[in-house]
């Protein structure tokens, strides 16, 4: 029995995953930095904060989002109305929700590399003329890549496997919207087994391949330390 | 103000403990700042470095503000151009040695490279320059560390114990080197230590250090020699040869007691100054078997502990003894308590007296009679 298997909700995956790991990369490794090697008041809540999305329920990151990023959310009603943008049932919302629930997986790792690298090569680089940044690029990341590399790939996989959260932002609309995930649960509620099995092969196929890589880039590190 | 080298005028209190009290300059000389572990050097270096900051006074480095605390300045460690050399070397473990020694050279890279094969020729680091830190001895280690230190031209050189770590022989040679730097860039250079024989081959000035302050300033030859001198004067008697035989002889210090001490060019019947190292005492249980010629009971009386010695005072019936143990083994000596001190004939150092001392000494001696 010949059948179509839509590939289009699994590329969106893998685009709403690449993105919001470039995303949790772009903002996670300034706020590793700052928690690996800053010392102010508050640090030990907002490093709580950050890793909230790890210990809540999918549900209630989405639901939290919706009510920042909806139209009468504070977020959401400004992009509204400077931007005229709406992430709300737009896969722009699959990607910010999709990146808090994988920032913790990012944040995590990442800091323990940071904090790992011994301040006193940094001071040493400090006294060669370098400045901060300079320490950072030319010194801490080449000494503590591994951390990052792990987190960004655990990161992308939990992107990758967004449901809950997801859901409630973006929402579940075909060919716009509606990711592996959801593709996955609509094909089971549909008796749709053929397309579960492939999507479900396919995100597992991906996920185990991550979690070797980022088994791979952990254990390196352990042994460097 | 001088204007070629550091001034520093500064204090800092590094715990309820310890409070540094720094006031010296240092020219194109080689300035070593002698003193005990814990005593606040490391940190003193560390706020030349730029790398702590200070509470009180003031920094200056050829004439520029580094540090002043009543005018808020405060530049960072970058921009100081002080080179520093650590006693963990500190070497990048993911540069190779010639990125390593590169890293603070802002120059082209014809430029780079030709500083790189000069300062590696100095040090003694040209044949390392492919390999990476973790393949090199600590000696090697402490050479790329110096040449990294000074390929980008600093104003001033600070050395933290950098030769700690190493074996006696890898110890002088890479003194040597420094010293061989030091006179042909004749660039100020401040050197922190515990170990006297490192102050005495290097330096050129010392500054005794203890507590978070300077003490005593001279040259490491006069300082070294006055401790010394201190010590064994500490634990000095007068007395009378009264016999010699065999490469030993007998000095009465009272009748009572009688000290054996190896052979001296002084006749019997002649006065004699005995005096002896505080390092040259051992210490055992009342009685425990041992061998040496002199054996006295012992009690005592305080210890003073320190971070590699401590300073242990005994007494013997009217006499008192300064003696001077490893940290370690001074932890079982406690105050009050009953030992016997063994000493060797060779420990002592025996004078012949001067005939006027001498004849002091026997006038003060009848009178108390």
């Amino acid at each position: 029995m010949p059948r179509n298997f839509d590939v289009e909700p699994f590329l969106l995956s893998l685009q709403v995953a690449g993105l919001s790991t470039l995303v949790v990369v772009v903002l996670g490794l300034p706020a590793a930095w700052i928690l690996a090697r800053g010392d102010f008041a508050g640090k030990s809540l907002i490093s709580g904060l950050l890793t909230l999305p790890l210990v809540l329920p999918p549900t209630v990151v989405g639901y939290a989002l919706l009510l920042v990023l909806g139209k009468r959310g504070p977020i959401g009603a400004w992009l509204e109305s400077n931007l005229g943008v709406s992430v709300v049932f737009h896969w722009s919302g699959a990607v910010v929700a999709s990146a808090i629930s994988a920032f913790p997986l990012f944040l995590l790792p990442t800091r323990a590399a940071l904090e790992s690298v011994d301040p006193g090569l940094e001071a040493a680089a400090r006294t060669l003329g370098s400045t901060d940044l300079d320490v950072f690029v030319r010194v801490t990341l080449p000494l503590a890549w591994r951390g990052p590399a792990a987190g960004a790939i655990l990161g992308f996989a939990r992107a990758l496997g967004d449901f809950g959260a997801t859901l409630m932002v973006a929402g579940d609309i075909p060919g716009r919207t509606r990711t592996a995930s959801l593709a996955i649960y609509d094909a089971v509620q549909t008796g749709d087994s053929f397309t579960a099995a492939c999507m479900s092969s396919l995100i597992a196929a991906v996920s185990v391949g991550a979690a070797v890589a980022a088994q791979r880039a952990l254990g390196r590190a352990a042994r460097r330390a | 103000m001088n204007m070629s080298g550091l001034v520093v005028d500064l204090r800092r209190r590094v715990h309820p403990g310890l409070e540094i009290d720094a006031r010296f300059e240092v020219g194109p000389e080689r300035l070593v700042i002698f003193g005990p572990s814990g005593s606040g050097k490391s940190t003193l270096l560390r706020m030349i470095a730029g790398l702590e900051r200070l509470h009180d006074g003031s920094i200056h480095l050829e004439g520029e503000c580094l540090d002043d605390s009543s005018k808020r300045i405060h530049l960072p460690a970058r921009r100081r151009k002080i080179g520093t050399i650590f006693q963990d070397d500190r070497l990048f473990p993911h540069l190779s040695v010639a990125l390593n020694i590169a890293f603070g050279l802002r120059e082209s890279r014809t430029e780079r490279l030709r500083r790189i094969g000069f300062v590696s020729e100095l040090c003694g680091t040209s044949h390392l320059l492919d390999r990476f830190p973790d393949s090199l001895s600590g000696g090697e280690r402490q050479r790329v560390g110096l040449a990294r230190a000074i390929a980008p031209r600093p104003r001033l050189l600070l050395c933290d114990e950098p030769v700690s770590a190493l074996d006696l022989p890898t110890r002088f040679q890479l003194l040597e080197n420094l010293r061989a730097i030091q006179e042909r860039e004749s660039i100020p250079l401040l050197y922190v230590t515990h170990a006297p024989a490192e102050a005495e081959m290097l330096g050129t000035r010392m500054i005794e250090w203890s507590d978070g302050r300077g003490t005593r300033s001279g040259t490491p030859r006069e300082l070294l020699a006055a401790r010394r001198g201190e010590v064994a004067a500490e634990n000095r008697w007068a007395g009378v040869l009264i016999a010699s035989e065999g490469g030993r002889g007998t000095v009465r210090i009272r009748p009572g007691f009688d000290l054996i001490v190896s052979a001296c060019p002084i006749g019997v019947g002649e006065s004699v100054d005995v005096r002896l190292d505080a390092d040259r005492v051992v210490l055992v249980a009342p009685s425990a078997p041992a061998v040496a010629e002199n054996r006295l009971r012992v009690v005592v009386d305080s210890v003073e502990h320190g971070s590699d010695e401590s300073r242990v005072e005994l007494r013997f019936e009217n006499e008192r003894l300064s003696i001077s143990l490893t940290s370690s083994s001074a932890r079982a000596v406690l105050p009050g308590t009953s030992w016997d001190a063994l000493i060797d004939a060779r420990s002592f150092r025996v004078e012949h007296k001067p005939e006027r001392e001498a004849a002091d000494d026997h006038e003060s001696r009848r009178t108390d009679d």
